[in-house]
């Protein structure tokens, strides 16, 4: 009977996961285009049902009754493989995320590395989908894509350390509960959720980042020989990533779930509120990745390598040295550990510019043709 | 990094903006009073010729002067009676001969002296600025003959209609505004019958305006022919007005 219960809940959270998957997607898209729109003083889609909401449910279902085509040169079974898995990423993924208080699929305890583990599905998914299409754009998309997303995964799982570490645990409810009381690590671990979001950024393969499929200047990428849903399967776990990693995000950093009215509503052991604040708080990160999208144009392929070797993963470095000597050594190391972080994260902001141009023109000196880069 | 947060506050100002879309069939942009839309010539689809049969009534109906039917025109059209056409636009705009357009035009060509002056070289030619005179200097000039109307008239001191024999002229300086400028405009219309710049039926008057004077240190000023009325006080300005309508009754 425990078995049977135990299968019957594992179902659940597969069936949930997956219409989590499809319904933020759908919802994302919506999203952005209106968000986008109203940035760029438009009105963005408004026509298929109530302001618009239903444009994108039409929109798959348009995808849904084009042809199932494969070109004839491509890698049959991978062609068709990549597409499905590149959805594992995301549904698994939410396995380990405590949606709200007392519920949680399976609390691994090692839950960090899951994560981590899992999301480089995604660029297996895109890899196979490149090197199956039998297309010179394809693979050479797909393998700047991959090179990006794995050079992007070094900070951010140098980021996850120091959260782990300050934890404590590597279970995603060890870290939530560990920020109750309002603590979150955001508060004073401001340089790491800056590089944990930076590279999640990449890692989505979203603006500024976005060059694998610039879609203003390339062939399509990894997706050119990808029509109908197979396409759509791509672009729908491309969507999904904004709100699954901002829940992770948001799990990490902001607390959780937490949030006031904990236990007005409690449904079997679930509780409500908290889930609706979790939800709050992953479209506030979600707003946010809309917003840098539209606010910050897309970077060169060798700024965008050089801003990860260069820049991110020895800044990652730096902090997780840093930090794992302030949580071993210093008592009340949260306020020691604020107190670096803000410090060096304000340096950050402020100093890149300057230090960013002052490189530039000593480069520029040494050779004058150079303008760029 | 300073320089990606301009960014976002650029952005997200421009998130509550009012959005510029007119969403077309429930709204409509609101066009200028002036706008008369695009011209086009009608083509009747089956046949694959011109619905128009150079009747010249688009050409004597236009508001603005702009359209000139070109009868030699590629779309094969019967033979027009080219004759009759030239007959109605001389009796619609009386004789003027367009002779010294080619001169001023050349002109033009020659210095890129801009299409305002040359039209103010042609008004002094003629005394206004004749519809043929337009035309011409369209052709000449290869300017559109919308262009040529723009600019005539939307200057002050360029007339599309001949003036009258005199000018009665009401100055605008700030100091005959402050004065009651606008006062004795009305009255003067009032007593004309005509709007400011416009002439009168018999040809006498044109009212038009002026931009200072050497009499604008005693303000209202009213400009007739060579003679400066200032300091004109209401009553004084009925009398001049009584003088100018009595004039008109006389002749």
């Amino acid at each position: 009977m425990d078995l049977f219960l135990d299968i019957l809940r594992g179902l659940a959270a597969v069936i949930l996961a997956y219409s989590f998957v499809f319904i933020s997607a759908l919802v994302n898209i919506v999203f952005e285009r209106r968000t986008l729109a109203f940035m760029q003083d438009r009105l963005g889609p408004n026509r298929t049902g109530p302001q618009g909401i239903l444009q994108s449910v039409a929109d798959s279902f348009k995808m849904l009754g084009k042809e199932d085509f494969a070109p004839a040169a491509v890698d049959k079974r991978l062609f068709t493989l990549a597409p499905i898995m590149v959805m594992i990423g995301a549904v698994a993924v939410q396995l380990v995320i405590p949606y709200t208080k007392g519920w949680t699929s399976q609390d691994l305890n090692v839950g960090i590395i899951y994560i981590v583990a899992v999301t480089s599905f995604t660029v297996l998914a895109i890899l196979i989908g490149g090197w199956a299409s039998h297309n010179k754009y394809s693979l050479v998309g797909a393998l700047r894509s991959a090179a990006q997303m794995v050079s992007y995964e070094v900070p951010m799982i140098l980021a996850l350390l120091v959260v782990a570490m300050a934890a404590g645990s590597l279970s995603l409810n060890d870290v939530v509960s560990f920020q109750s009381g309002y603590q979150w690590f955001v508060f004073y671990m401001p340089l790491t959720f800056f590089i944990f979001w930076i590279a999640s950024i990449a890692e989505l393969n979203r603006g500024p980042f976005d060059l694998p499929e610039s879609e203003s200047e390339l062939v399509a990428g990894y997706g050119t020989e990808y029509s109908g849903m197979r396409f759509g399967m791509f672009f729908l776990n491309e969507y999904a990533g904004l709100t699954i990693m901002s829940m992770v995000t948001v799990t990490l950093f902001f607390g959780g779930w937490e949030g006031p009215g904990q236990d007005l509503l409690v449904v079997y052991g679930v509780s409500v509120i908290p889930f609706v604040w979790f939800m709050l708080k992953t479209y506030a990160l979600v707003f946010a990745l809309v917003w840098v999208r539209l606010s910050v144009p897309r970077l060169q392929v060798d700024q965008l390598m050089a801003f990860a070797w260069k820049f991110l993963i020895p800044l990652a470095l730096v902090n997780i040295l840093a930090s794992a000597a302030i949580i071993l050594w210093a008592p009340q190391w949260k306020w020691v550990m604020a107190g670096f972080s803000w410090v060096l994260f304000l340096a950050v902001v402020v100093l890149f510019d300057p230090l960013q141009r002052r490189m530039l023109r000593r480069r520029r000196a040494k050779s004058p043709m150079l303008t760029r880069g | 990094m300073l320089g990606i947060l301009k960014a976002l506050r650029t952005t997200v100002r421009h998130l509550p903006q009012k959005s510029f879309t007119v969403q077309y069939p429930e709204e409509r942009v609101e066009l200028p009073e002036r706008s008369r839309g695009l011209f086009s010539v009608v083509v009747d689809v089956p046949t694959g010729e011109a619905r128009c049969r150079a009747c010249t009534l688009c050409e004597t109906n236009c508001p603005v002067q702009v359209i000139r039917v070109d009868h030699r025109s590629r779309y094969g059209l019967p033979a027009v009676d080219e004759g009759a056409i030239s007959a109605r636009r001389s009796q619609r705009h009386g004789d003027v001969d367009v002779g010294p357009i080619a001169g001023l035009v050349a002109g033009h060509r020659v210095s890129g002296e801009s299409l305002s002056s040359i039209l103010r070289r042609v008004q002094r030619l003629y005394g206004y600025l004749p519809p043929q005179a337009l035309d011409e200097l369209s052709r000449q000039a290869a300017i559109p003959l919308s262009e040529v109307y723009g600019v005539a008239s939307t200057s002050g001191d360029l007339r599309l209609s001949p003036p009258g024999a005199t000018l009665v002229a009401v100055c605008r300086c700030p100091a005959c505004q402050v004065g009651g400028a606008a006062r004795v405009e009305e009255a003067l219309e009032e007593a004309l019958g005509v709007c400011s710049g416009g002439t009168t039926d018999d040809g006498l008057y044109t009212l038009g305006s002026v931009a200072g004077t050497v009499a604008c240190t005693r303000p209202p000023v009213v400009v007739v022919g060579d003679d400066v009325h200032f300091d004109l006080s209401p009553p004084r300005v009925r009398r001049l007005a009584a003088r100018l309508g009595a004039r008109r009754g006389a002749e």
